[in-house]
């Protein structure tokens, strides 16, 4: 946790605590003294002996100051206390209401949000009675509709969970629901805001007593003192400075307390994601493949490593000394499940990986350029008419601001300097080429105003605009329903046939990879494990894994009731991969050199690689 | 009639009708497959089911009982009759409940009090035990979705809906759950309602098909003949849409759905 509380925190923890310990110790400690009258010396000015002065009956303002801490903090507690639970219940009960109850309690919560707060308070406080309970009542009531508006949005916000649908399927009550699921789920929130909310109650109790409809004589919080002093502001400044210093410095240490534990909440709730306990071979103690480099190639990776800092000094790698060929016109797929490491590859071939990914590979070439040679601008000038990236999700991949024309001619016009009607003229065309009808009324809508698979298309389009060598699809498919997919993967298809594009494409599916695919390569825990052309990988997988997942997946051919083959256990998550193969865990075929070493790159003919020591150990006894 | 049933259900959502007039059987002991793309409408028919939303018309029913209107204890009971399952864990599972709490509450209600049933429990959908005390974030998306299903068990429900229960899971993680979904529903005789828009996944799973079009069943019929030879023009362009893995070469038509 340290290095996460910043000083402000721990001021404000170190100043609740001493506010606190003060409003417990010091009624009993000073009440002698903040009582004591000494008429001789009334209305003097700050000393030795009276910091802060004394009042116009001679009582020490510091004392007084100290001693009425305690009803000044308790009333805020008592206060925001109303507030919170009263209108957290108010909420959280509306949240779960029929829709007409829903609609006239939040428009009543509205008109009341209209009123300025301290002014309902005064109101309020007017009705009950100037007093100490009517103080409280008023600033505990006022702020009873902002609670109920907050309660209510975050507690509509769990209910709408598949969580509370499952409890409601259950049978349990309102109450219980509410209770066990809603409550729980809003609480760390809650504390935020409560915190927060306290040093507001104390300056607005304060603001009350000032007002003389609070705390009246004998009795006096800061708010009294206040007046009292103020009365005397030119005898003495300090009697009514120091009430007013101790209101704002508690409002302030409250409000920041409120921060701190908001603070302190989020790596709580971060803590989860954050693995990173598992052993980790980075470096590899094979020699990669060496690649051949070629005039026809648009892509070679050779040695190419992602990772991610895990601590000082320590890294944790998510691709694992990955080498790969993509030919000019040539369409690979890679295929592999969550964490295996295949987005994080294709992004690193894009230069598209953020903080803190780091990549580094022997050699990056693309279209015969080395990448990692370059400067920064170059190579991204160099991706950003070479390559094309096409991701999962169109709607927010496009930007909802900006007009399709503008997205789509801003970078012809960047980069190959067309004008606008040039470039407006290029759109036009590819938008007609991916089937999109009507493309000149449709070039200046927004896209919110197309559907999921004409964005996909309008993705693919703007792709096209700079006639890339390389057209990298990240899932282009998986938002979208089967018939579009169709058409998109035809699309893609197309793309490749005319101008020659290649193809990169990345899914977790291999039928759809084998639909745009000529090769595949099968990523698992961050290595390639088998390679080769798509209609022999599927029809004979040399892996165990790719047999396992091609005998996992049910297909329209697969009778019913036909068990599906199981594999056992999990994927391997970054920061846990094994020594050796990181299949070893889940292997049926598992032997003893799994978890020595790691199996190298094996070429069993036919253009076909595999990564096992199944393939390669007979080579190597012989 | 035995098993459940929904007829003429009419759904609104303001001014759109999302469900309109359809009519569903599940076979008791069986399996119906619900297909059809997003915005169809087969989610929200599922929930209708559990009565999770309010009907504009139509009639649910029960080995013969009119559940349309059912209210308090006559909804409960109806409720631990019908069960569902959705799609990701991580939002169906409550962040902050352990295991052992959230298959509990179920147990509970149908008034469990052996101490072992629990752990029965966790066996049959094959969970370690250990896992009782875990948080959901502490589990794997396919463990996840097991503690989901043994939710739904705990109240011993005889029909379960299914709403796109593997979607969320990788596909090597998908079979285990198919296959123990197959497998409680041969031992504890249940009927479900398996939604999906994974056309393999419902032939694997169904016994009955029914395919949804924007708000309306537009077919109906055995599984096997479903497949064999869809009738109505949008099943079949749905059935040629999907890929297939050992049949590449039979690269799909697109289907303009206009």
């Amino acid at each position: 946790m340290t290095g996460r509380l910043n000083l402000a925190s721990l001021l404000a923890g170190i100043g609740a605590a001493i506010l606190l310990g003060i409003a417990l110790v010091a009624p009993t400690l000073f009440s002698d003294v903040a009582s004591r009258m000494d008429v001789a010396a009334a209305g003097t000015g700050p000393s030795a002996e009276h910091w802060f002065g004394t009042d116009d009956l001679g009582r020490d303002v510091f004392a007084r100051t100290l001693a009425a801490t305690q009803l000044s903090i308790g009333l805020a507690l008592a206060a925001t206390a109303i507030r919170v639970v009263l209108g957290v219940a108010i909420g959280m009960w509306l949240s779960l209401s029929g829709s007409l109850a829903r609609s006239i309690g939040t428009r009543i919560i509205d008109t009341a949000l209209s009123f300025p707060a301290i002014l309902l308070a005064i109101v309020i406080t007017t009705i009950v009675g100037p007093s100490i309970e009517g103080a409280v009542l008023g600033v505990g009531l006022a702020g009873v509709p902002t609670y109920a508006r907050l309660g209510y949005t975050m507690s509509s916000a769990i209910v709408g969970r598949d969580y509370v649908a499952a409890a409601k399927a259950l049978g349990l009550g309102r109450i219980a629901i509410l209770w066990r699921h809603v409550l729980p789920n809003i609480a760390d929130t809650l504390a935020v805001s409560t915190a927060t909310s306290l040093g507001l109650a104390i300056v607005e109790i304060a603001s009350l007593s000032f007002l003389g409809l609070g705390v009246n004589p004998p009795a006096f919080d800061w708010g009294r003192m206040l007046i009292e002093g103020a009365e005397a502001i030119y005898v003495n400044p300090a009697a009514a400075l120091g009430p007013a210093a101790a209101i704002a410095l508690s409002g302030l240490i409250f409000s920041y307390l409120g921060e701190a534990i908001a603070l302190w909440i989020q790596p709580m709730r971060s803590r989860s994601l954050e693995s990173g306990n598992g052993i980790d071979v980075s470096a590899s103690a094979i020699a990669p493949l060496r690649l051949d480099a070629g005039e026809d190639q648009v892509l070679l990776a050779e040695n190419l490593s992602v990772a991610f800092p895990a601590g000082r000094s320590e890294t944790l790698a998510a691709v694992r000394n990955l080498g790969l060929t993509i030919g000019r016109g040539e369409t690979v797929g890679l295929v592999g499940e969550s964490g295996s490491g295949k987005t994080l590859t294709a992004m690193a071939l894009a230069g598209l990986t953020g903080h803190p990914a780091r990549v580094s590979a022997d050699r990056l070439l693309f279209t015969g350029e080395d990448l990692m040679a370059m400067s920064g601008a170059l190579r991204d000038r160099l991706l950003g008419t070479g390559l094309a990236v096409v991701f999962q999700d169109p709607s927010t991949s496009l930007n909802p601001a900006l007009g399709i024309r503008e997205q789509m001619t801003e970078a012809v016009r960047h980069h190959r300097g067309l004008s606008a009607e040039e470039a407006s003229a290029l759109a036009l065309e590819q938008l007609k080429l991916v089937g999109i009808t009507e493309p000149d009324r449709r070039l200046d809508q927004y896209p919110h105003e197309f559907s999921g698979g004409m964005r996909q298309r309008a993705m693919i389009a703007m792709g096209l605009m700079m006639r890339p060598s390389l057209i990298v699809a990240d899932e282009p498919t998986t938002a979208l329903d089967v018939t579009v997919q169709a058409q998109i993967l035809a699309l893609l298809r197309e793309a490749n046939r005319r101008d020659g594009t290649a193809i990169l494409m990345i899914s977790h599916d291999l039928a759809v990879i084998s639909q745009v695919c000529d090769r595949v390569l099968v990523m698992y825990g961050g290595r390639i494990v088998e390679s080769g052309p798509v209609d022999q990988v599927i029809g004979d997988p040399a892996h165990p894994y790719t047999q396992a997942l091609i005998g996992a997946i049910p297909d329209l051919e697969t009778p019913r009731g036909q068990r599906l083959v199981e594999i056992p256990g999990q994927p391997p998550t970054i920061g846990a991969f094994p020594r050796g193969c990181s299949f070893q865990g889940r292997c049926p075929v598992r032997q003893d050199a799994c978890a020595a070493a790691e199996p190298p790159q094996t070429d069993i003919g036919a253009g076909r690689v595999v990564a096992c020591w199944l393939h390669s150990l007979p080579r190597a006894a012989a | 009639m035995t098993g459940l049933s929904a007829t003429d259900i009419c759904v609104r959502f303001g001014a759109v009708l999302a469900l309109d007039g359809v009519s569903i059987a599940i076979p008791p002991g069986g399996t119906l497959g619900l297909v059809g793309e997003s915005g169809s409408g087969k989610s929200t028919l599922g929930r209708v089911l559990l009565r999770l939303h309010d009907l504009a018309g139509g009639r649910i029913m029960l080995d013969g009982e009119d559940v349309t209107q059912a209210a308090g204890v006559r909804l409960k009971n109806y409720r631990r009759q019908v069960q569902i399952v959705f799609q990701d864990p991580s939002a169906s599972l409550d962040p902050r409940m352990t295991v052992a709490r959230a298959i509990e509450q179920g147990m509970r209600l149908r008034g469990e009090r052996d101490p072992n049933a629990l752990g029965r429990l966790l066996d049959t959908v094959g969970l370690s035990r250990a896992v009782a005390s875990r948080l959901p974030h502490e589990l794997s998306g396919g463990q996840r979705q097991r503690v989901a299903i043994a939710r739904a068990l705990a109240v011993r429900p005889s029909i379960i809906v299914l709403d796109e229960v593997t979607s969320a899971l990788d596909v090597s993680v998908q079979a285990l759950v198919l296959n123990l979904l197959r497998d409680l529903q041969k031992e504890l005789r249940l009927s479900y309602l398996f939604i999906s828009h994974n056309m393999a996944a419902v032939r694997a799973m169904s016994d009955e098909v029914a395919v949804m079009y924007r708000g309306k069943l537009v077919e109906q019929g055995d599984a096997d003949s479903f497949f064999a030879a869809p009738s109505h023009p949008y099943s079949r362009s749905l059935l040629e849409a999907v890929p297939r893995l050992r049949h590449m070469r039979e690269r799909p038509v697109p289907f303009d759905a206009g």
